[in-house]
């Protein structure tokens, strides 16, 4: 279950999702941009957690959404529009992460990147996610976007491996070697308060 | 031990609060009203009347300077080159773009 305490989706405007998705696939832009006002932070979070360059994110989640709006076309509306979305997005900032291992400015990034993940009143919450996030930067970018959708998106790892394509054993080897690697070094951390 | 083991599950949970604004929203629109190449490409491989009009044009173009098919051979070749490429592309765009539920259609 995903704790929704800390982000929300839901917008108060009592239009639902459905019928939103049916006016944007029918090629109405304020449609488009309801649903963008709706799913861009979760997307961005997705993306910021794999990229761990805000820049980078930004970009990544608006290829994504110019993606998704030209597919709409394609997607099953049975299903929802979010998971679908956060797929493109997490497969994106993949391929954005393995180009920026290579570049310079990244520790500078990364700084940027927990501080931004962290702001806010110093609340329970926002002190385990501080914590968190800086033991992902120890994590490689396949573990990172594998934990990210097991535990945001409450995907299965044959979800998962669809959703990166990558093999199921691949998944399981990520999330595993993850987890190990975040409750080692959780363990010798203590939460800064 | 167990305190701290709950604590890195709720806090694998929890999605900060990160915000992007309203102008994210315009920039997306903008990439939209003006696509990439690519974006073009993609746009007008959507439907087969393009790459099959492409291949036919190619194919008969090809023919006239070389004469190595006959009219009928380049006529029939023409839009099956155009299809399968039509057909190429599209499976492509669906491995590259995941369908509800993270599936690969």
């Amino acid at each position: 279950m995903r704790i929704a305490a800390v982000q929300s989706t839901m917008e108060p405007g009592g239009v639902s999702e459905q019928e939103v998705l049916l006016r944007a696939r029918a090629g109405d832009e304020e449609a488009f941009r309801m649903l963008m006002d709706r799913h861009r932070d979760r997307a961005f979070a997705i993306a910021l957690r794999i990229t761990r360059s805000p820049a980078d994110a930004e970009d990544v989640v608006q290829q994504s959404f110019v993606r998704a709006w030209h597919h709409l076309a394609s997607f099953r509306a049975d299903s929802a529009f979010g998971t679908w979305l956060h797929a493109i997005v997490a497969r994106r900032a993949l391929d954005r992460a393995s180009q920026l291992k290579l570049r310079r400015e990244r520790e500078d990034e990364l700084d940027a990147a927990t501080e931004l993940a962290v702001r806010g009143p110093e609340t329970r919450d926002v002190l385990l996610i501080r914590r968190l996030e800086r033991l992902m930067q120890r994590l490689s970018a396949p573990q990172r976007a594998v934990v990210t959708l097991f535990y945001w998106e409450d995907a299965s790892v044959d979800e998962i491996a669809r959703m990166l394509a990558m093999p199921e054993n691949t998944v399981k080897t990520h999330l595993s070697r993850a987890r190990a690697a975040l409750r080692d070094a959780w363990q010798s951390t203590e939460t800064s308060r | 031990m167990m305190h701290d083991d709950d604590d890195l599950e709720r806090a694998l949970r929890l999605v900060p609060a990160v915000k992007l604004d309203a102008r994210f929203n315009d920039a997306v629109m903008q990439r939209i009203q003006s696509p990439s190449a690519r974006g073009v490409v993609v746009q007008l491989f959507a439907e087969p009347v393009v790459p099959v009009t492409l291949a036919s044009a190619s194919v008969v173009a090809w023919q006239s300077m070389h004469g190595a098919l006959t009219t009928g051979a380049a006529l029939a070749l023409a839009p099956l080159l155009g299809f399968l490429s039509w057909r190429l592309f599209r499976t492509y765009e669906r491995i590259t773009t995941p369908c509800a539920g993270g599936a690969s259609s």
